[in-house]
C-alpha cells in the first residue's frame, strides 16, 4: 500500500523500490545483514530471503538455496536451471555501477559506507545539519542523532511501520530511506505533529478512544493516518483499513485505532 | 468490598499513560541515549546440532568500528554445544548496526556436527538420534488421573478415539524486538530494557554475570509487546558483557530475523484424544494424552496442556498423560500461556465429534456439561472463586444467534455459493489466578493527588492503569488524582512480580488494595482531628473525604493532604489464595481456586473453489470477575480475537527440514493480521462480570483467557466444509486438500 503511493507520487524513491529496479546483484550490507544476495537478469527477479549467518552467503534467487561461494551458486544455476542466464557481474543497487568480481564490488560498497559528510535535513520545520554515514537509514539518523525516538523501529525492512514519517507529506518507512535521500524535504515525524500543548486532533482521538495498548507501534500508525487524512479527509472505514494495513500492532488493537481515525475522518459512516 | 463504586469499571477512563504514547514520548528501551552508544549483532550457528571446535573472531576485530566482541567463551547465556540452527555463538558491538552485523559475518567458525531431529514424531521413535537437549532420552511421559477411567469408558455408550495435531509452532513477533541498553558505572550496572518480569530479570542478570543483585539497577519502562517472550536475560546478559569490554554503552535491540530464530516459541502439541459419552451426552470419561514438542530448550511446559478439559467439563473419570519431546528446533517459551491455546483447539475439536455423535448440537453439549458455579474444583475439593462459563456461552448464543445459525455439518450454502459455518469453543484454565505475593507502595502528595510505584513495567495489559483505579476507589480520590509515579524500576518500587499468567491485575492489585487502605488508615487519623470525628466514622470518595453520617462535614484530599506532618506512604502486599466471602456453602478465608474463564462464537463463509475462509463474525467473551481498566480490558479482549485470527490463519515458523534453517524470519514472510485482516464491525468483545470472590472488587486476570478460544475458527469450518483442520494454521491449501479427500 505504502509503497506504491510512494512511488506513484514521490520523486525520490524509497530504498526498497530502489533495491528491487535494478534487480541483478543486491549488496546486503545497507539493509544489515552481511549476506550477499546474487541474482541473474532479468531484471525483476530479486532474492529477498534474509538469513543470519556466520559468513557471507549467496543465494540462488529462483529457489532460495545458499551457498558458501559465489563459484558454487554459479555452477549450482548452471545445472539447474540451464536455460536462464548465469550471474556474471555485480551491480550496486545505489548508483548502478558494475563490477567483475566480488572484491571489487566489496571493497567499493565498503568505501561509499564508510564515507561520511554532512547532511542538511529538515525535521519538524527545524533545520539540522547532520554528520552521517552514507548508509545509515533515516530512522537511525532521526533516533540516533537527532534524538526523535518517538519513531520506532520493529523490523529495519518496511514491513511493520513502526518508523513511519512524512516526507513531503507521504507516509514513507523512514527504515527505508537513507538519511541522504531526503536532503531538503520536509521531514514531519510524531514529535512534530502537536505544539506542544494541543494535541493533534488524531493524537487526541486516539487517546479518547485509549486506542493503544503497548503503545509501541501507535506513532506509526498515527503518522500513516495523517498522511491518509491529508489526502482524503473523507475517508470511509474502508480506506482507513486500507491506509493503516502497512501497519502492524501486535497486541491486537486495530479497532480502537481504526474508529479512532474514522472520528477525525469527514465520513459520517459510524457504521 | 463492593459497596457502591465510583472509579473501578467505569468505560470514560483512559490509560495513565496515553499521552505520553500518543506523542512518542514514553520511553521503550532503545530510546535511551546514553551517548556514544554501540550497536550488537549476533552470529548464528550454520549447524543445527553440533560443538564448536574452534571459533575465529580475529578477522571481526580487525573491521573498522567494532569496539568489542563476545563469544561464548565471555558470555555465559552462549554456549559451545548448538541445539539448534541459528544459535548463538558470537556478539560484535560496532558503532552502527551495518558495522556489526558485517563483523558478526566474518566470525569463523569450525563445527564438530551431530545428526539432527526436527520432528517429534521422528524424536520418539526407537534408535532415533540423540538431540542433545536431556541426557539418555529424546522424551519422557507424566500422568495423572482421576476416579476410575475404565469404568467411566465403561460407562459411554459413544467413544472418540481420535489423534489430532500438530498445531503451530511459532514465535511472538514482539514488535519492539528484545532489547536492552546497558551501560557500567564503577561496579555498578544499569540496564535499560522491556521486560514483563524486572524484578526476576535483574536477578537472573546478576547471577549470569556473578556480580551481586545490588549492583544491578533495571528500569523496564515501555515494554513492546510481551506475550510471554520478555521474561528472560539473554539480551541483557549480552549487552552487560560487551558494554563492561568496550567501556562504553551498549544497545542490543535484536534484528527482526534475530529475534525470530533466537527468542523463544509457541510450542506445537499433538493429542491423543479418548472421550465417552452415554447416549443422553453426558461425558463419563476422559483419557487424554498431549504431546509436546518442547524444541530444543526442552521445557516440559506440555504439562498444562490437559488442563482446557479437566477444568471445562465435568468428569469424574479421566486419566491425563502428557509427553515432553526433545527437537532441534529454536527454543519453546511461554506464548499468552503456557500450553492452554493449542491444547484446547485440539481438545474442543474432539468435543465437537463428541457432541456430534451424540446428535445434541456443539452449544447444547457444552452447556450440559460444563462446570457449574457452584462445583467445586474436580480434584482438589476446593471451592472455584468464581466461574462465569454458562453466561459466557449463552451471551455468545445470544449475541450471534447461535439457534438461528447452527445447521448440520456442510448443510448450508449461501447465495454467492460459498460455504457457511458457524462454531463455538469453551475453555477454562489455572490463569486469572491470585500468585506469588508481591508489595506495593503508594505515596501521598502535599497536594491531595497520589503516586504509585508499581513493580512491573508497561507490557500492554493496562496493569499499572487497573492499579490506579483500585488505589483511587480506596482512597476515595478521583480518578485523575492517582497517577502512576515510576513503574518497572527496581531501584524505587517493591518487587511487583511476574507479568505473566494473567495475575497482575489480581495478584499486585491486592497488594495496591492493602496499600491504600495502609495510606487511607493514616489520612483518616489525619482527618479525625480536622473533622472531629473519630476516624472509623470516616468515609472518602469522589475527592471528598467525611463523616459517615454527615457528608456536609467534609475536607478535600488537598486540605488534609496539605497539613501532613509527615510524608504518608502506604505499603501493602498481596493475601493469600482464599475467599473474601462466603461463596457456595463455603465460609469466607477459605482456600479456593482462582479460574480464567472465557469462550468464543466463530461465523465464517468457505469459498470451497479458492480455499479462502472469510470471517463473518467472531465474538470473543472473557470472564473478568470484574472490570477494573474498562477500556483496557475490552482492549485486551478485542485484541485476543485478532490474536485469534493470527492462531488460527497465519502463525506458522517454517524450518527447512533439511537443515533445520528457520526459512521464514521476518514479517514479509511470516504473516501477522493487519487491519485488513480485522474488520471492526465483524467482532465484538463481550465483558462478563462474574463478581469473583478472591480479588480485589470481584476482578480476575484475562491475559490468557482472552486468547485461547480460536477453535472456534476450526468447528466453524467444520460446521462449513464437513472437514476437520486440526493442524493450524488452516491455510487455503489445507481446505482444499480437505475437500478432495472422499
Amino acid at each position: 500500500m505504502r509503497e506504491d503511493r510512494t512511488a506513484d507520487k514521490a520523486p525520490n524513491i524509497s530504498r526498497r523500490k530502489f533495491i528491487a529496479g535494478t534487480g541483478i546483484v543486491i549488496g546486503g550490507l545497507a539493509a544489515g545483514a552481511p549476506s550477499l544476495f546474487s541474482s541473474c537478469s532479468p531484471a525483476d527477479v530479486t532474492g529477498t530471503t534474509t538469513l543470519t549467518t556466520t559468513r557471507p552467503q549467496f543465494i540462488c534467487p529462483y529457489d532460495g538455496k545458499a551457498f558458501d561461494s559465489f563459484e558454487e551458486l554459479t555452477a549450482y544455476i548452471a545445472q539447474q536451471y540451464p536455460g536462464l542466464p548465469p550471474v556474471d557481474r555485480y551491480v550496486s543497487p545505489y548508483d548502478g555501477r558494475e563490477f567483475a568480481t566480488l572484491d571489487e564490488f566489496r571493497s567499493y560498497l565498503d568505501n561509499l559506507f564508510s564515507r561520511a559528510g554532512f547532511v542538511r535535513l529538515n525535521v519538524n520545520g527545524m533545520h539540522y545539519e547532520v554528520h552521517v554515514k552514507a548508509g545509515w537509514s533515516l530512522a537511525f539518523v532521526l533516533r540516533e542523532k537527532l534524538g526523535l525516538t518517538g519513531t520506532k523501529t520493529g523490523c529495519n525492512r518496511g514491513s511493520c511501520g513502526s518508523c513511519t514519517v512524512l516526507v513531503d507529506g507521504l507516509a514513507v518507512c523512514s527504515c527505508l530511506m537513507l538519511a541522504i535521500e531526503v536532503e531538503n524535504k520536509s521531514i514531519v515525524t510524531i514529535e512534530g505533529l502537536s505544539n506542544g500543548i494541543k494535541l493533534h486532533p488524531l493524537q487526541q482521538a486516539f487517546v479518547d478512544n485509549d486506542a493503544s495498548q503497548c503503545g509501541y507501534c501507535v506513532p506509526g500508525f498515527i503518522m500513516a493516518a495523517v498522511a491518509l487524512l491529508d489526502r482524503k479527509p473523507s475517508a470511509s472505514i474502508d480506506d482507513i483499513r486500507e491506509a493503516l494495513s502497512g501497519n502492524l500492532c501486535i497486541c491486537g488493537n486495530t479497532r480502537k485505532m481504526v474508529q479512532a481515525v474514522l472520528a477525525c475522518s469527514q465520513e459520517v459512516d459510524n457504521e | 468490598m463492593n459497596e457502591e463504586l465510583s472509579v473501578i469499571g467505569n468505560p470514560a477512563h483512559h490509560d495513565k499513560q496515553i499521552v505520553d504514547i500518543v506523542t512518542g514520548s514514553l520511553d521503550y528501551a532503545a530510546d535511551n541515549l546514553p551517548g556514544k552508544k554501540l550497536f550488537v549483532r549476533t552470529a548464528g550457528a550454520r549447524q543445527a546440532h553440533a560443538r564448536v571446535k574452534r571459533i575465529d573472531v580475529s578477522k571481526a576485530v580487525a573491521v573498522n568500528g567494532v569496539k568489542a566482541v563476545c563469544t561464548y567463551v565471555d558470555c555465559p547465556v552462549f554456549s559451545d554445544t548448538i541445539l539448534y540452527h541459528g544459535q548463538e555463538v558470537a556478539a560484535v558491538a560496532a558503532v552502527d548496526e551495518e558495522t556489526a552485523a558485517w563483523a558478526a559475518g566474518l566470525v569463523e567458525v569450525e563445527y564438530i556436527t551431530s545428526p539432527a531431529v526436527f520432528d517429534p514424531d521422528e524424536a520418539m521413535q526407537p534408535g532415533a538420534p540423540l538431540v542433545g537437549t536431556f541426557t539418555d532420552t529424546n522424551f519422557y511421559f507424566r500422568e495423572e488421573y482421576r476416579g476410575d477411567i475404565d469404568e467411566g469408558l465403561r460407562q459411554a455408550d459413544i467413544v472418540v478415539d481420535e489423534t489430532l495435531g500438530w498445531t503451530n509452532y511459532f514465535q511472538h513477533g514482539t514488535i519492539e524486538t528484545c532489547t536492552a541498553v546497558c551501560y557500567w558505572v564503577g561496579e555498578h550496572l544499569y540496564v535499560r530494557t522491556g521486560s514483563q518480569n524486572p524484578f526476576n530479570q535483574r536477578a537472573l542478570v546478576a547471577s549470569a554475570l556473578e556480580i551481586p543483585l545490588n549492583r544491578v539497577h533495571l528500569v523496564s519502562h515501555g515494554t513492546g509487546v510481551g506475550h510471554g517472550d520478555k521474561h528472560f536475560r539473554d539480551w541483557a546478559v549480552v549487552a552487560a558483557v560487551l558494554s563492561r569490554k568496550a567501556g562504553q554503552p551498549v544497545q542490543y535491540a535484536m534484528s527482526r530475523a534475530e529475534n525470530f530464530i533466537n527468542r523463544t516459541h509457541q510450542f506445537p502439541v499433538k493429542a491423543h484424544l479418548r472421550i465417552g459419552a452415554t447416549s443422553k451426552g453426558t461425558i463419563t470419561a476422559i483419557d487424554s494424552t498431549f504431546y509436546g514438542d518442547a524444541c530444543s530448550n526442552g521445557w516440559p511446559l506440555v504439562v498444562e496442556a490437559n488442563d482446557p478439559l479437566k477444568f471445562t467439563y465435568y468428569c469424574p473419570n479421566g486419566s491425563f498423560r502428557n509427553c515432553t519431546i526433545a527437537t532441534n528446533k529454536p527454543k519453546i517459551g511461554y506464548w499468552r500461556c503456557i500450553a492452554h491455546p493449542p491444547a484446547t483447539y485440539l481438545s474442543e475439536i474432539a468435543i465437537d465429534m463428541l457432541a456430534e455423535k451424540t446428535g445434541l448440537d456443539p452449544l447444547e453439549f457444552r452447556l450440559k456439561n460444563i462446570v457449574t458455579p457452584e462445583m467445586p474444583d474436580q480434584d482438589s475439593g476446593l471451592p472455584l472463586s468464581s466461574n462465569g462459563l454458562r453466561q459466557c456461552l449463552e451471551r455468545l448464543a445470544e449475541a450471534i444467534g447461535w439457534n438461528e445459525k447452527w445447521h448440520q455439518p456442510a448443510g448450508l450454502k449461501l447465495p454467492d455459493g460459498r460455504l457457511h459455518g458457524i462454531g463455538i469453543c469453551a475453555h477454562i484454565d489455572p490463569h486469572g489466578t491470585m500468585a506469588l505475593p508481591v508489595g506495593a507502595i503508594v505515596n501521598l502528595n502535599r497536594d491531595g493527588t497520589a503516586f504509585i510505584n508499581d513493580g512491573i513495567s508497561r507490557a500492554g495489559g493496562g496493569t499499572n492503569t487497573a492499579h490506579c483505579h483500585i488505589v483511587a476507589e480506596v482512597l476515595g480520590m478521583k480518578y485523575d488524582d492517582v497517577m502512576v509515579g515510576d513503574w518497572g524500576n527496581t531501584d524505587v518500587c517493591a518487587d511487583g512480580g511476574m507479568q505473566g499468567g494473567s495475575t497482575r491485575t489480581i495478584t499486585a492489585g491486592a497488594a495496591f488494595y492493602m496499600a491504600s487502605l495502609d495510606a487511607r488508615n493514616q489520612l483518616f487519623e489525619l482527618a479525625a482531628g480536622m473533622l472531629g470525628v473519630p476516624p472509623e466514622l470516616i468515609e472518602s470518595r469522589d475527592g471528598k473525604i467525611f463523616q459517615a453520617d454527615n457528608p456536609s462535614n467534609f475536607k478535600t484530599h488537598l486540605e488534609v493532604c496539605y497539613r501532613m506532618p509527615y510524608a504518608i506512604v502506604g505499603r501493602g502486599y498481596t493475601w493469600e489464595k482464599k475467599l473474601q466471602r462466603a461463596v457456595n456453602g463455603f465460609e469466607a478465608g477459605t482456600p479456593c481456586e482462582v479460574r480464567g474463564v472465557s469462550a468464543a462464537v466463530c461465523e465464517v463463509a468457505v469459498d470451497s473453489e479458492t480455499g479462502q475462509v472469510e470471517i463473518l463474525r467472531f465474538y470473543n467473551a472473557v470472564d473478568a470477575g470484574r472490570a477494573i481498566f474498562w477500556k483496557g480490558c475490552q482492549n485486551q479482549i478485542e485484541g485476543g480475537i485478532e490474536l485469534m485470527i493470527g492462531q488460527a490463519f497465519y502463525y506458522e515458523q517454517i524450518l527447512d527440514p533439511a537443515s533445520g534453517a528457520t526459512l521464514n524470519a521476518s514479517y514479509i514472510d511470516h504473516k501477522f493480521p493487519t487491519t485488513l485482516d480485522f474488520d471492526c464491525r465483524r467482532h465484538e468483545a463481550i465483558i462478563l462480570e462474574s463478581d469473583d470472590a478472591c480479588g480485589p472488587y470481584g476482578c480476575k486476570g484475562i491475559g490468557e483467557p482472552c486468547v485461547s478460544n480460536f477453535g472456534a475458527v476450526a468447528n466453524a469450518v467444520y460446521n462449513a466444509t464437513g472437514k476437520w483442520i486440526h493442524n493450524p494454521p488452516i491455510t487455503p491449501a489445507k481446505i482444499l486438500a480437505s475437500l478432495e479427500q472422499v
